[in-house]
């Protein structure tokens, strides 16, 4: 048993015949995308436990605690609607102003939640990334997940005030839950994606904000994309009308409002988003798999 | 042939581990913002095969590379070069312990547990067990952020070993808790390995791995010097550190948050206090002779009242370092205690050609001279307690001093044999509002005891010595948690008597709690009181001699951790 380093080392292919032998498992090596995703569906329950703490977590240091999920985007609609639909009269084009502002700041709120949260997925949770071993893809994905925990009263929100500005109660509203479960796997897609991003350089993390407040601006979350982007060549319009933040907007407004008739290639072009970030989001997080967390 | 070898749980084969750390701005103040990237071989070529039902402990010196190893054994960090296999997840237990502070424990719980692979209906089931065995109570819905580490290391513990995990590596944690978690969880241990389980251990204490483990690793720079037998391998890495004194055996090392001031003798320490405890200038200071504790202890209350370090001198000369330390304050006026029978005038003449301006407060022994130093104190000062401490009783002259932190009091030592009359002019002076005496029915008569009641407004009462241990404890209840940072530590061993002494007159001073501790236990009052309290630092006044390395690294356990600064979320 006491070989010491004078003794006879085995070599690493001894080892590994050793290990193949006894059937233990490599720690070292990452585990295939097949073998990562089976991981990931065993700690299912760990990944909706962490989402269910952290969304309570979120509010709990206020005094009006979750109240805030609903006050935050009340009072970010109300300032809007001041700047936007009294002052600048981004309102052109749109019947149902504050329904359609509503719905974008919302839908808004969320996306720019769950990429925040998401690129700092590592970073904000490193005694668990330092202290337990399980697929880290759990802690992008649990970020998106989150949101649907803490984003509820928002939601509750818009379904109350939407018919209250007027809007006709109509079937398209089955698919509200529809548009934003799309979201959310849009979102899920980007948070690994992001989380990937900031752990490789930290330097990287500084452009988060930048990105959102530009998409925040070029997404139509308070003027509507058909009527501003007239103006520019075809290529534009398409890119600005069928980016996932525009998408994300547009099918929450379809589903909502009447004056936004439900389009097939909308819901097409979001699905294939969502597969495709998600895809994408995942292989890219599963590279670096073992990178997260060190030093 | 593959029949006869034993199944192994672990294989580290050539395990390189290479850290890289980006270099902040040079020496010489460059600022290039280019990646200046340095590389740390942390792991060098380390191989070995565990098996199932070993304890293996990991020791080396510090940055030797054990913690590193231990966390690519637990499959954290993934080696550079090299492979690890194992059978199943390790369990790493590491001294960061926690999970996810700013959710409760409970949360943690189960949050940690599912991590680990266990189902939500089995975390149910093993949930009372974990927090009963952690011993958190009520706390487990506080949030994580308010435990002390050594609160968040036994939930931690408790969380890793319900999952029963195949590999355990734990690295320190058990230097945190009190005896009685200590015993359990080693029980804990043992449990696993008799199920076949292979532990690992990181330990400073070379004693700890001898009676925990059965083999050993040793690590030198990364490397791995030597595999086998435990105590073939401890025996050697203690040889090899012996042989080089300045480095390995002499010093002691670093105890994140936990503070050792001491020095060579009782004047050293009591001079590295004083620098330390009051690093600016104070106008008086209290000189006392080291070898008369009890009269030392009197003049604390007195002393603090006005601001005055308390400083020992050895009784025959003035010691350099505490020379140095009095002009380092640049006292106006040095206050010295005791007539030449207590500190002889080689000491004044000493500090008078150190360009000091000496004070004596005369008095042939040490009952007049603690006498003398309350010589002008009134009525008007409203003293609120005087403790008459018996002039030989240290322990009784500790005591007196801790509990007299929390109210106006001064202590007057007296002899219980002579005469009281002075005693009794003294109480009709300043008319306190209450007599303590700390000294039992035998050595203070009851009639005595009556007659300097009738000397205050409220009476007289005795004071009966709990330990120092206790009345340090008792004292420090005036303190809230959050007004709390540093804590004071001394020693309540009898031999480290001068230490306490040195610690008690800072504490007073720079109102701080002061605990004491044994030499190489936390007693079970001092452990409860720390847990309340959670210090953000902890000073140990005293030597390893009086509070051993191990009972230094046990108080990191309750120092509170650092709040990472809030995340800004503004975006618009």
């Amino acid at each position: 048993m006491s070989s010491g380093p004078a003794g006879s080392v085995p070599s690493l292919e001894e080892a590994r015949a050793l290990a193949r032998r006894h059937g233990l498992t490599s720690l070292s090596a990452r585990p295939g995308l097949g073998r990562y995703l089976a991981q990931l569906w065993e700690r299912r329950q760990f990944i909706l436990t962490l989402s269910a703490a952290q969304g309570a977590a979120k509010y709990e240091k206020n005094r009006l605690g979750q109240l805030w999920s609903l006050l935050n985007p009340a009072l970010l609609i109300v300032s809007y609607y001041l700047i936007f639909g009294l002052l600048l009269r981004t309102n052109r084009g749109v019947d149902n102003f504050i329904a359609f502002l509503s719905i974008g700041v919302v839908l808004f709120g969320v996306a720019a939640s769950v990429i925040r949260s998401g690129s700092k997925a590592i970073s904000s949770n490193l005694g668990l990334v330092r202290a337990l071993r399980f697929p880290r893809a759990a802690l992008p994905i649990a970020v998106g997940l989150t949101e649907l925990y803490t984003a509820w009263p928002a939601f509750a929100l818009l379904l109350v005030l939407t018919p209250v500005t007027g809007e006709p109660l109509s079937w398209h509203w089955l698919l509200f839950p529809v548009a934003v479960l799309l979201q959310i796997a849009q979102l899920t897609g980007l948070a690994l994606l992001a989380a990937r991003i900031v752990n490789a350089s930290r330097d990287l993390a500084n452009f988060i904000p930048l990105m959102i407040r530009l998409t925040r601006y070029t997404s139509g979350v308070f003027f509507s994309i058909a009527v501003f982007a007239a103006q520019f060549p075809a290529v534009v319009q398409t890119v600005l009308t069928y980016q996932p933040f525009a998408l994300q907007l547009e099918l929450g407004r379809q589903a909502l409002l009447a004056e936004y008739p439900l389009l097939l290639t909308s819901w097409l072009a979001s699905g294939a988003w969502a597969v495709g970030l998600l895809v994408v989001g995942l292989v890219v997080f599963w590279r670096g798999e073992g990178t997260y967390g060190r030093g | 042939m593959a029949e006869a070898e034993p199944r192994p749980s672990v294989i580290v084969s050539h395990v390189d581990v290479v850290y890289r750390v980006f270099a902040g701005s040079g020496p010489g103040g460059g600022r290039r913002p280019g990646r200046r990237v340095r590389e740390i071989r942390a792991v060098k070529d380390v191989s070995f095969v565990a098996h199932h039902g070993e304890s293996i402990g990991v020791i080396g010196r510090n940055g030797s590379g054990k913690s590193t190893l231990l966390r690519t054994v637990a499959g954290l960090v993934p080696p550079t070069a090299g492979e690890v296999w194992a059978d199943g997840t390790p369990s790493l237990l590491g001294v960061n312990a926690v999970l996810v502070r700013q959710l409760s424990g409970a949360r943690n719980v189960y949050i940690g547990a599912q991590a680990l692979g266990l189902s939500r209906a089995r975390v149910d089931e093993v949930y009372d067990e974990i927090v009963e065995f952690s011993g958190i109570g009520d706390a487990i819905h506080l949030p994580m952020s308010t435990y002390s580490s050594g609160m968040a290391a036994r939930l931690r513990f408790a969380i890793s070993t319900a999952a029963v995990p195949p590999v355990l590596v734990v690295d320190e944690a058990l230097a945190t808790g009190d005896r009685h978690f200590r015993a359990r969880s080693q029980e804990r241990i043992e449990r696993l390995r008799d199920q076949a389980g292979t532990v690992f251990l990181v330990s400073h204490s070379a004693a700890t791995i001898r009676s925990m483990c059965d083999r050993a690793l040793w690590l030198e720079q990364g490397a791995l010097v030597m595999d086998g037998p435990v105590d073939e391998v401890v025996a050697a890495y203690e040889a090899a550190a012996d042989r080089l004194p300045g480095r390995a055996a002499t010093k002691e090392p670093s105890v994140s948050g936990v503070e050792r001031w001491s020095g060579g003798s009782r004047y050293h320490t009591s001079a590295m206090v004083s620098r330390h405890g009051t690093p600016g200038r104070r106008d008086t200071v209290l000189l006392t002779s080291g070898a008369e504790l009890a009269l030392a202890l009197s003049a604390v209350p007195a002393a603090t009242k006005v601001g005055a370090p308390v400083l020992l001198t050895a009784p025959g000369r003035l010691m350099p370092t505490t020379r140095k330390e009095l002009t380092r304050l640049h006292a106006h006026r040095v206050v010295l205690l005791g007539g030449p029978e207590i500190v002889s005038d080689e000491v004044v003449s000493s500090g008078v050609d150190a360009g000091l301006s000496v004070e004596r407060v005369a008095g042939d022994d040490t009952v007049s001279a603690s006498l003398a130093l309350h010589a002008d104190v009134r009525a008007d000062d409203q003293v609120d307690v005087v403790y008459l401490v018996p002039h030989q009783h240290v322990e009784a002259a500790l005591v007196a001093a801790l509990t007299a932190r929390t109210t106006d009091a001064r202590i007057v030592l007296m002899d219980p044999q002579g005469s009281t009359s002075a005693h009794e002019e003294l109480l009709e002076r300043v008319r306190p509002r209450q007599v303590v005496v700390v000294a039992d029915g035998e050595e203070v008569a009851p009639s005595l005891l009556a007659q300097f009641g009738r000397l205050s407004v409220e009476g007289a009462e005795r004071l009966l010595i709990p330990s120092p241990e206790q009345a340090a404890v008792e004292a420090s209840a005036v303190f809230a948690p959050e007004q709390v940072g540093v804590v004071i530590i001394s020693s309540a061993e009898r031999a480290a008597a001068a230490d306490a002494v040195t610690a008690t007159a800072v504490a007073s001073l720079v109102d701080a709690p002061l605990l004491l501790v044994e030499r190489d236990e936390v007693p079970p009052a001092t452990h409860t009181e720390l847990e309340r309290l959670q210090p953000s630092h902890i000073v140990v006044v005293g030597g390893p001699m009086s509070v051993s390395l191990a009972v230094r690294q046990a108080l990191a356990g309750y120092v509170r951790p650092v709040e990472p600064p809030p995340d800004d979320d503004v975006d618009l």
